[in-house]
């Protein structure tokens, strides 16, 4: 039974508003990302620790207020550590933290999940695991020339159990993509890479699953999920704003009601 | 030097099945046959050090110890950030191997000297730093690495200095015949040094090729021993030489000198040899030889007043 997405996105409100944190909109596009991710990952063996788990490697650390939201909800969390989001003491960072107990990589520099995650999918075969790593990059974050190094080389290894997730919210925090540095063809740029790629609503988990639950492909994946920043508060979509600031006030007031509609 | 590390990788890479070798397209002549043995724990990621170093993240989260070779300069700070964020701030425990260092490339010009790497490199916590001297510490300093739980960035150069016997330990005297004057030097120079002993006998030597952490122990008894100590190195001051003068403010040590043969804190447009650029710094075994003359006769006249 998973949780619907209104209600995480509910709960990413109160944590990021509570904490003080900035990055709510990049935190509501990712939402359906993160929960298919979680659907299809075998929790019990990284519950366990297992060597051949699944991993998860959250490149666009910003999102760590939706990242730690998801994990409370399958379990990976309590409700004392996510109460204390960014609050003077706690190890739950404003970027996604491998103090945190089950994330694997910590990540906030960009440009830096890639490799990693690329590193662990080499591993993993090194073993004869059947273990799959997916990583989550932001579209601005491709602007980082070391995602594309690790691109090049997964393309060339052909390295089936990486899943490369695309957040493609058009937008870095300057505004959108367009205006500073245009990063499409994104599925053209993949296939070049030797990546299987699929272009999906970055808002439907189904979609998603739909391309990460298949697994007969000889390349690693990337999946293009287009997605809206700020997605789900309506005067936070698509207005980089809401890349910095903090709802309080009649503002939370306001988006909680969206959320509760 | 570089072909004992090698046979020493493979010796381990043959007893220890979470060994994995990577490089960033460097190693001509010398990875192939890896390649062929150890075909899954065997790759060139092509020249890309960043991707390198986060590969090396990405395998240590599995448990494996990763050996990653390249050039000192590219691997140390082409890969910086990646070497802080993805190992350094995770702790995990890869062997970083940087080969042609100090002006190793010198005819190849400045971007290929690695001068500034120890200064960059030692701001970072959660590293060791060796500097092998001879063909006998390299080997030592590989197993030293293997061993430990900390990652370790071995520079080395092309340097072929042995020193006829075993050691027992990276730091260690080379020479040691109880002299007012003692060289502190690795890598390179101190075969550099030990060669300046054919035109002074005034100084002692000791090698010091793991370069962090300080040797603190050694350190108290060392500048307890000697009225004044030179730094030779093929090295901005920001190596040693500066890890030493913080060292001595910290400990509040005032009846030693301490001096440097350094590198100028400059990129020349001016290539040549490795020899020729030696001695525009002054670091070539008789300038060493003069300026521990020079430190000598200056000691001397402190004595007289």
């Amino acid at each position: 039974m998973t949780t619907p997405n209104k209600q995480l996105r509910r709960k990413i409100l109160e944590v990021i508003s509570r904490g003080g944190s900035p990055h709510i909109a990049s935190a509501f596009s990712m939402v359906e990302i993160l929960n298919a991710v979680f659907r299809t990952m075998a929790l019990e063996k990284i519950k366990d620790g297992a060597r051949d788990r699944d991993r998860f490697v959250m490149s666009k650390g910003h999102g760590a207020g939706a990242l730690y939201v998801i994990m409370h909800a399958y379990g990976l969390m309590g409700d004392d550590d996510l109460a204390s989001f960014h609050a003077n003491g706690s190890l739950l960072a404003g970027h996604a933290s491998h103090f945190v107990k089950y994330i694997e990589h910590s990540t906030g520099a960009l440009g830096h999940g890639l490799s990693p995650a690329l590193g662990m999918a080499i591993g993993l075969r090194a073993l004869k695991s059947e273990a799959r790593v997916f990583v989550l990059v932001g579209d601005g974050e491709l602007h980082e020339g070391s995602n594309w190094e690790a691109i090049m080389l997964a393309g060339h290894l052909g390295m089936e159990n990486l899943y490369v997730l695309v957040d493609s919210n058009g937008y870095d925090q300057m505004g959108p993509l367009g205006s500073s540095c245009g990063i499409e063809p994104l599925r053209a740029k993949f296939e070049s890479f030797n990546f299987a790629t699929a272009e999906v609503d970055g808002h439907s988990e189904q979609e998603i699953m739909g391309v990460i639950q298949k697994s007969e492909n000889k390349k690693p994946t990337a999946v293009i999920c287009r997605t809206v920043k700020g997605k789900g508060v309506s005067f936070m979509e698509s207005n980089v704003v809401w890349h910095y600031r903090t709802p309080a006030g009649e503002e939370y007031e306001k988006a909680l009601a969206e959320l509760n509609d | 030097m570089r072909a004992i590390l090698f046979h020493k990788i493979y010796e381990s890479m043959r007893r220890n099945p979470n060994l994995f070798f990577l490089t960033a397209g460097v190693g001509f002549n010398l990875i192939e046959p890896m390649c062929k043995e150890f075909p899954d724990r065997t790759m060139n990621v092509g020249i890309a050090e960043q991707n390198l170093v986060g590969v090396a993240a990405g395998l240590s989260n599995l448990g494996f110890k990763a050996i990653c070779y390249s050039y000192t300069n590219f691997l140390a700070e082409r890969a910086f950030e990646q070497i802080r964020n993805d190992i350094c701030l995770h702790r995990y425990a890869p062997i970083f191997i940087g080969t042609t260092a100090g002006f190793d490339n010198a005819g190849l010009g400045a971007t290929h000297h690695a001068l500034d790497d120890i200064g960059a490199l030692k701001t970072l916590p959660h590293l060791k730093i060796y500097s092998p001297s001879s063909s006998e510490s390299i080997g030592l300093i590989f197993d030293e690495a293997l061993a430990s739980d900390m990652a370790s960035f071995i520079r080395f150069t092309k340097n072929d200095f042995s020193e006829g016997h075993p050691v027992s330990d990276a730091n260690r005297f080379v020479i040691e015949r109880h002299a007012k004057i003692l060289i502190i030097s690795h890598g390179k120079m101190v075969a550099n040094s030990v060669r300046a002993s054919e035109f002074s006998s005034g100084f002692d030597l000791f090698a010091m090729d793991r370069i962090k952490p300080l040797d603190a122990g050694k350190l108290k008894d060392l500048f307890a021993g000697y009225r004044a100590i030179v730094v030779v190195e093929d090295n901005f001051k920001s190596g040693l030489y500066n890890s030493l003068a913080q060292w001595m403010a910290e400990n509040d040590v005032k009846n030693t000198r301490l001096h440097s043969i350094s590198v100028e804190e400059t990129y020349r447009g001016e290539i040549g040899t490795a020899a020729y650029l030696e001695d525009l710094n002054g670091l070539n075994p008789k300038q060493i030889a003069d300026f521990i003359g020079l430190i000598n006769k200056d000691l001397s006249s402190y004595d007289e007043i």
